[in-house]
């Protein structure tokens, strides 16, 4: 299974090359990089693009594919999936989130560039993974927040994290103890 | 000093044994260089994917999700 996520990322480093599109890494992966890790079903990446559809049609230059029905689904959601053909189904996918506001741009530029099996994979910093699990607000990502601001204590940037919630008029989260 | 007293201090002392054992690990993982705290999610994800194989059952809310956050962004002023 690591061999399937290892050829995700490639494509994802493949798109971000071709296609010269700003990526970060966000979702339960990218926590994991900011706190204890725990195990997630897909991963989830902003791309510095408004035009999906531009971005499907360039998925097999990358070696990833996409299922029709999957894309018609998303379609104006601002989100799609990508895969690779030896996944055609199932959790092993790339969720794709256009970068279609300013505060995703702000993200993207400031990710984390890291080298992860062989690849190049910006990583969104621990303030904005805090920001985006505070706009998703499901239990998980509640509990991804506590766990990101628990692990990093000190290290957190309460500024970032302070400004970006004021700019999307969230409540920004409590400090937790340590 | 009481049985229960005896055994509520017992729990208290292991749930800090426990805590500062949590923070170790942490402390532990974050001092890795991120690439590496990464690859080790990543292993985390396969292992659980490998034990756990889908059912076919599982929620899917992701597009949900974002759709409900894009909204939401597109209402603020920009």
């Amino acid at each position: 299974m690591i061999d399937a996520l290892d050829e995700l990322l490639a494509g994802l480093e493949r798109l971000e090359a071709h296609q010269g599109l700003g990526v970060a890494l966000i979702g339960g992966l990218a926590r994991g990089v900011w706190a204890r890790p725990r195990a997630t079903m897909d991963v989830d990446v902003l791309v510095d693009t408004t035009d999906l559809e531009a971005l499907v049609e360039a998925a097999p230059q990358a070696g990833l594919t996409t299922n029709d029905k999957e894309v018609a689904t998303l379609r104006g959601s601002g989100m799609t999936r990508l895969r690779i053909p030896t996944h055609p189904t199932g959790p092993v996918r790339l969720d794709v989130l256009s970068a279609d506001h300013p505060y995703y741009q702000r993200v993207i530029a400031r990710a984390v560039r890291t080298t992860v099996l062989g690849h190049e994979v910006p990583v969104a910093c621990a303030e904005d993974i805090v920001v985006l699990k505070v706009l998703a607000d499901r239990l998980q990502d509640r509990a991804d927040v506590e766990a990101i601001l628990q692990s990093q204590g000190d290290r957190i940037r309460w500024a970032i994290i302070e400004e970006e919630c004021a700019a999307l008029d969230l409540t920004p989260p409590q400090p937790q103890p340590s | 000093m009481s049985e229960a007293a005896l055994l509520r201090r017992r729990a208290r002392i292991q749930a800090e044994a426990q805590a500062e054992l949590d923070r170790a690990e942490v402390e532990a993982h974050l001092a890795l260089p991120p690439g590496e705290r990464l690859r080790r999610a990543l292993e985390l994800s396969a292992a659980h994917l490998e034990a756990f194989p889908p059912t076919g059952d599982e929620v899917d809310d992701e597009a949900e999700v974002w759709r409900r956050v894009r909204a939401y962004l597109q209402s603020l002023p920009r």
